[in-house]
């Protein structure tokens, strides 16, 4: 008998997309077991790549929050109507990823501002001959534009990934293209490559594994 | 013209962002990353009936949240819009039979059914309290624009 108004009003974001029941309807009908497991290891995937970036430990970006809370916030979210889905924008998930991209960069934020709040300077850059076997032009490179420590985070791990992908032509070829200036995405790299979409995904994975072996993450 | 990283740092953000880009696939990928963190891929996905149970239930428009939240709004109409009539008894007794008449669903209301057995041994006040909850319920199944 009686309407939804007072409902949909609570439910309307700033955008004028709202919660409605047949979103309702279908975000119960959604497939979770699929949705729920991706949305936490997109989390998790994004936080240890962000450790790779910072150089700061995987669980202190997330602040004791564990990736299963965060995918958790997002879920409610939406079924709140705080952030309602629009199913004619897109498909849920990666709705979903994006609403816990929000929350995941700032916690980055907060994470760097605690991080050089405490810091006490920069910290030792690792043994000289870390240095020794890096490509010429990363060397050369100018280093004003970032903080002490975020330089020598990043040129120890370039350093270890140029000497670990030493045997590793295809992935190095990643890294000396991203240095020439080519856009960091699959489909830009496999055409300055000259290779397929798949192979550089595959490149960018043993990288990433190397990248993350190197600073223990 | 091509955008060359300025330093190592931006040269690693890049590595960074081409790694965001597209994430882990494979279930072997997915339970390798997750195990990575510290994460029983088992148990997740054993949680996810009961984070996304408890996420609907939380949801205005769970049908308890949605059921207790149309009585309120309800109420509050009624409270506001239904004020009981002062008139003689016997005006109102034929008001409740004319629209009971129009509507005999309607009898079927706690109030009603409390009062219409016998008008005689309602009070006055009881039946301006039925006929004003009737007039609500009749303006309601009449919609907005005056159709049922």
């Amino acid at each position: 008998v009686f309407g939804n108004k007072g409902v949909e009003r609570q439910s309307r974001d700033r955008e004028g997309v709202a919660l409605t029941p047949e979103i309702f309807k279908k975000l119960k009908e959604a497939d979770w077991k699929l949705i729920h497991p991706a949305l936490v290891v997109h989390v998790v995937y994004r936080a240890r790549n962000h450790g790779i970036r910072s150089g700061q430990p995987y669980s202190e970006l997330i602040r004791g929050n564990a990736p299963q809370d965060i995918a958790q916030e997002v879920i409610k979210r939406v079924f709140s109507g705080a952030r309602p889905w629009d199913p004619e924008r897109g498909e849920l998930l990666p709705y979903l990823k994006l609403q816990a991209d929000g929350i995941l960069d700032a916690l980055f934020d907060s994470a760097a501002a605690r991080h050089e709040s405490h810091s006490p300077g920069a910290p030792s850059g690792g043994d000289d001959d870390e240095h020794t076997s890096r490509n010429d032009m990363i060397a050369n490179a100018p280093t004003l534009a970032s903080p002490p420590e975020e330089q020598i985070h990043a040129s120890r791990v370039l350093g270890r990934l140029f000497e670990a992908t030493g045997s590793d032509p295809g992935a190095q070829a990643i890294l000396v293209a991203l240095m020439d200036g080519c856009e960091p995405k699959t489909r830009f790299l496999a055409e300055e490559l000259q290779v397929s979409r798949e192979e550089i995904t595959n490149r960018h994975k043993r990288l990433r594994r190397r990248a993350l072996a190197e600073d223990g993450k | 013209v091509k955008d060359t990283p300025k330093t190592e740092a931006a040269l690693l953000g890049r590595l960074v962002d081409l790694f965001d880009e597209e994430g882990p696939t494979t279930t072997d990928e997915i339970d390798a990353e997750l195990r990575a963190a510290g994460i029983d891929p088992v148990e997740l996905r054993a949680s996810t009936d009961v984070v996304v149970e408890a996420a609907a239930k939380a949801s205005p428009y769970h049908w308890r949240n949605r059921a207790a939240q149309e009585r309120a709004a309800a109420e509050r109409e009624f409270s506001q819009s239904s004020v009981p009539m002062k008139a003689p008894r016997n005006e109102i007794v034929t008001e409740i039979r004319k629209i009971l008449g129009r509507l005999p669903a309607l009898g079927s209301a706690p109030l009603a059914q409390v009062h219409c057995r016998n008008f005689e041994k309602s009070t006055d006040e009881d039946l301006a309290s039925l006929l004003a909850e009737l007039r609500f319920l009749e303006a309601r199944q009449r919609g907005p624009d005056g159709s049922r």
